[in-house]
């Protein structure tokens, strides 16, 4: 049987210039160790992260009379990804907005809203507030309208604390799954209008979204009290949704900042809209938090760990494009020679993949060997500087060795690529100098 | 029907787009077992003519004949096989890998053959000692003299028993004594059987062979011009 020959010279070369391959193979051993550290560590998101999401994200409650912001909200791709979002539906509940205007002979208000109508009605909340003594502590307008409220929420922050008595806590939300209560108060007219009195149970349908999937609901509410001419407060039509937007992923940093940021920026995106569009926006956990602050920090800290893995991916393929030139620029004379001897160019050129593809092996190995190392150095310097954010090593060995293969195939791509272009031409070129 | 022969070979080397013709309709053959030198000062194209004929270079005109066989109608991969088996090549510069051992540089040919590690091994033992250096078989080629490469390459070049040998300048870095040596070397390669076609400047050394051939500007005549 025929010795093979590659696997001869294979050898031989590993033997004889065994301090180029040693060189080579500890560079490129680190870089990939670092590599695959980088793609190893995961954020862990309990604790201090979680609470920052919270902070950013977790939970808001819009309240706006424009359709233009519930629309906003359906139509957010945002909330319907990421979010678990509870719309309930004001329409058909006991009168629609016409219907009050009409009762109180205020036909002229019906129509289209312009922009003189929101600069009104938010100079008459604010009159409002300040005679009834109270402060919102939210910005905005609210639109004119009869002494006829209904209330949906919720949350004791908010100004309408006075006439709430829901069982409703701060950050529940509401789901088909969720237990609470819903208590109405609505105006005397609304009563006579409808017939209804104090302890009448009335059904309220709702939407219940979460994640793509719609479905109706009805909820019963409890009418807890009728309340009389001494309000005088105009309330707004409100909409109560909740969502989550820091949805916990497990993955590779990369990826998982790919999709935190991508959740943050439209989290930004449909704060944006919804002011833009009318609606007040409270924060549930920080209701004075500009979203600005936290979600920049964070997202620079993302973009950090993406940035760094991507400059050490570079470097890896800089690297290794040098290295191979360098060893065929080295090597020219010894592959003209085996020209000489009557290897072919194509066959001399599959003698260099072999013998770079042998020695990455070697290195990726190492370097996978060499990554829990690293990444338990990189926990420790992380975590000591960066109090908001905990690393952590992936518990998913699986995924390192399929990042050591598919590094494997990508150098090996390169390699093939970088050898086979003008290695015959170059190979004749260094056999003439030579000559 | 001549071992190697070539028809109105013509070779133009375009560099910084001043062309240079380094062969000029150059035709010659060489019989099995002869002995022919060819002799040129430094930049007459005898070393083209060499590479040429050697299939290591390809002309831009006329035709080259490996026993009748036009090579220019041969594959990469033919003429690496006809390289391997038919030629053998012997440099001024030696042309050895000197991380290698003499006895790995001498094998290396055979390797490429496919030959069996142990017809391998007694066919480099046997060259080794062929040219003398049994008792440096182990050693890198980086080591020795210049004689002691120079008698390397040629057990390297004779390792396929070639049909012929080609050598370019192969005394030019070696002592008058060394030269002699090797040309009693070639002398012997010839009396077995293969052809040596060697280009020197040294006419002494030319003198050994059966046949001198002369080379200037690229043209090529029997007689001295």
């Amino acid at each position: 049987m025929k010795d093979n020959k590659f696997l001869h010279f294979l050898k031989t070369e590993m033997r004889t210039q065994k301090t180029t391959w040693l060189i080579y193979t500890a560079i490129l051993a680190v870089l990939c160790a670092a590599l695959i550290s980088i793609v190893a560590l995961s954020v862990e998101v309990p604790d201090e992260l979680t609470e920052l999401a919270c902070d950013m994200t977790n939970q808001i409650t819009v309240e706006s009379t424009d359709p233009e912001v519930f629309r906003t909200l359906e139509n957010c791709p945002v909330v319907m990804e990421y979010m678990n979002l509870c719309y309930v539906d004001i329409e058909g509940l006991l009168l629609h907005e016409e219907d009050i205007l009409k009762i109180m002979g205020r036909e002229d208000l019906i129509g289209p809203l312009t922009d003189d109508d929101w600069t009104d009605a938010g100079n008459e909340a604010e009159g409002n507030n300040a005679d009834s003594g109270e402060d919102s502590g939210t910005e905005g307008f609210m639109l004119p309208m009869p002494d006829t409220f209904i209330m949906l929420n919720i949350d004791p922050e908010d100004y309408l604390i006075d006439y709430i008595n829901a069982s409703v806590t701060e950050g529940d939300m509401y789901t088909k799954d969720c237990n609470h209560e819903l208590y109405l108060w609505i105006s005397r007219d609304v009563a006579e209008y409808r017939g209804l009195h104090t302890g009448d149970v009335v059904t309220v349908p709702y939407n219940v979204y979460s994640g793509k999937k719609v479905s109706s609901e009805n909820m019963d509410c409890v009418i807890k009290g009728i309340l009389g001419d001494e309000v005088s407060e105009i309330f707004p039509i409100q909409c109560v949704m909740t969502y989550e937007v820091g949805r916990r992923i497990q993955g590779p940093i990369p990826f998982q900042a790919n999709v935190r940021v991508k959740s943050i920026l439209q989290y930004n995106n449909i704060v944006t809209k919804l002011r833009k569009a009318g609606g007040m926006v409270y924060f549930a956990y920080d209701p004075e938090m500009t979203e600005n602050d936290s979600i920049t920090g964070y997202i620079y800290i993302i973009y950090a760990l993406y940035g760094v893995c991507f400059l050490v991916l570079l470097m890896l393929v800089s690297v290794l494009v040098m290295l191979v030139r360098m060893y065929v620029s080295k090597r020219t004379r010894f592959f003209a020679m085996l020209r000489t001897a009557g290897m072919s160019g194509k066959d001399c050129s599959r003698l260099t993949r072999i013998l770079f593809v042998t020695s990455l092996t070697v290195a990726f190995a190492v370097g996978f060997g060499l990554s829990p190392v690293i990444v338990s150095l990189v926990n420790d310097v992380f975590n000591e500087q960066f109090i908001l954010c905990n690393l952590s090593s992936s518990p998913f060995a699986l995924r390192n060795l399929g990042l050591f293969v598919c590094l494997i195939a990508f150098t090996a791509v390169i390699v093939w690529i970088l050898t086979a272009k003008n290695r015959r031409s170059e190979i004749v070129e260094g056999l003439r100098r030579e000559l | 029907m001549s071992l190697l022969e070539c028809k109105g070979v013509t070779r133009i080397f375009d560099a910084n787009s001043a062309a240079f013709k380094a062969l000029d309709d150059v035709s010659m053959s060489i019989e099995e077992g002869e002995f022919v030198a060819i002799v040129g000062r430094s930049g007459s194209g005898k070393s083209t003519l060499l590479n040429v004929l050697g299939m290591l270079d390809v002309p831009d005109e006329g035709e080259v004949l490996f026993e009748g066989v036009n090579v220019s109608t041969m594959s990469d991969k033919e003429k690496s096989v006809l390289r391997n088996k038919s030629f053998g090549y012997v440099f001024q510069s030696f042309f050895l890998e000197p991380e290698y051992t003499v006895y790995e540089n001498v094998e290396m040919p055979l390797v490429i053959a496919g030959v069996k590690a142990s017809e391998r091994d007694e066919r480099t033992r046997e060259l080794i000692e062929l040219v003398g250096l049994n008792d440096r078989k182990d050693q890198k080629t980086k080591k020795l003299s210049g004689g002691e490469k120079q008698r390397t390459c040629i057990a390297r070049a004779l390792a396929c028993k070639p049909s012929i040998v080609l050598a370019d300048e192969p005394c030019g870095n070696l002592d008058s004594a060394n030269s002699a040596e090797i040309m009693k070397l070639f002398r012997v390669i010839a009396e077995q059987g293969s052809a040596v076609l060697m280009v020197t400047h040294n006419e002494d050394d030319a003198a050994k062979a059966d046949r001198i051939m002369y080379m200037k500007d690229g043209s090529l005549s029997d007689e001295r011009q």
